[in-house]
């Protein structure tokens, strides 16, 4: 839970920081969408038995239509999209056998 | 009765599926979604609005950085520039007075000219040319406001309203294009369309009209969505070419967010 609160509220930071802040910077127009590359590195250094990834997808995707000019819906069926992808290919092709 | 725990797990993902799919077409389609922009836009907007400034300030000083290398040239050539226009400064101190008496007798003013409201701008979009302004449908904003800066250019016209908040589209927003002409000895009458990044083209200018770099772009009144004569921009590059059945030209927009402390919005205006 703590973990998902703290997230959330870097995602919020994130967002108003790239939309307010970081738009004033030529230089900086093509700098991806800070949120997006904070949840799939969350998902991808996420152990495998977590299921919070999914959850902060979630909540990234909320957060991202409510502060840019697309529908509902848009960025949370993208990020949690993403999150399930990186999941699915985490578990196919890069699980690691601890041994005992 | 369902009995196998996948099945059951199945089960619970297909119910959240419905249940998200349900909330998210609720948001969309009735005023939920827009309570909730306007709510969340309300708790920021005091952030946003002071890291709005923070950036520009800080958006000024690594240009003066910048700048540091370039100022010895621009130093000479201003001096050359200093003569010239000391000469053409002394003809247009007569035509100043002239000018002054003249909108004495006319009492011209922007507030004459339209009716306004004061706004702050608060964020840009990241993938598109808009901009979020702390001012919304309870000041009196309505869909299709023209936007424009102190010194009379236009920035863009209201896409989306909500009770504290407005989003505008700003002329170089790739769905934005208006009538525009050029005022010189003879009028050409064009369209400036959008390109996004803050970029314009004037576009459908027949081959036969000369136009030149630093001329200035300004709306007509074709329409009524826009009062006429307000400032879009100043030519930057001419696009000719044979082939194409019309020339086309880069703007320069008029406005700039560096300089940018807070804009005006056009509520009525007359032709």
């Amino acid at each position: 839970m703590k973990k998902i609160i703290i997230s959330a509220v870097i995602i919020y930071l994130l967002i108003i920081i790239q939309t307010s802040f970081l738009a004033h910077f030529k230089f900086l127009y093509y700098l991806p969408n800070l949120v997006i590359v904070f949840v799939i590195l969350l998902n991808l250094f996420e152990s495998q038995q977590e299921k919070t990834g999914f959850i902060i997808s979630a909540i990234a995707g909320f957060l991202l239509d409510v502060f840019l000019e697309k529908p509902f819906g848009f960025y949370t069926i993208i990020i949690v999209a993403a999150s399930l992808v990186i999941k699915a290919i985490i578990k196919k092709y890069l699980y690691l056998k601890l041994s005992k | 009765m369902v009995s196998n725990p996948k099945t059951k797990e199945r089960m619970k993902i297909i119910l959240l599926s419905i249940l998200i799919g349900a909330v998210l077409l609720m948001l969309n389609y009735t005023s939920l979604g827009e309570q909730a922009k306007n709510a969340f836009l309300l708790i920021s907007s005091p952030m946003q609005i002071s890291l709005w400034k923070q950036g520009q300030n800080l958006n000024h000083f690594i240009d003066k950085l910048n700048g540091i290398d370039a100022l010895e040239r621009e130093k000479t050539n201003l001096k050359l520039e200093n003569e010239k226009l000391k000469a053409e400064l002394a003809s247009l101190l007569e035509l100043r007075n002239e000018n002054e008496n003249l909108r004495k007798a006319l009492d011209i003013g922007l507030e004459k000219e339209f009716k306004i409201t004061m706004a702050d701008i608060i964020s840009k979009d990241l993938l598109q040319d808009m901009i979020v302004i702390n001012k919304g449908s309870d000041d009196g904003l309505l869909i299709g406001f023209p936007v424009i800066t102190p010194e009379k250019t236009l920035i863009g016209k209201i896409e989306k309203v909500f009770p504290n908040f407005s989003k505008v589209i700003l002329t170089s927003n790739k769905n934005n294009a208006l009538s525009a002409k050029i005022d010189g000895e003879e009028e050409i009458i064009g369209v400036t369309k959008g390109k996004g990044n803050l970029k314009i083209i004037f576009d459908l200018i027949p081959h036969e009209k000369e136009i030149k770099k630093g001329n200035f772009v300004t709306t007509t009144s074709l329409g009524g969505v826009f009062p006429k004569g307000l400032l879009i921009g100043t030519i930057d590059s001419i696009d000719y070419s044979d082939v194409k059945p019309f020339q086309t030209a880069q703007i320069n927009p008029g406005f700039d967010f560096k300089n940018l402390d807070f804009i005006f919005v056009i509520t009525n205006f007359k032709n």
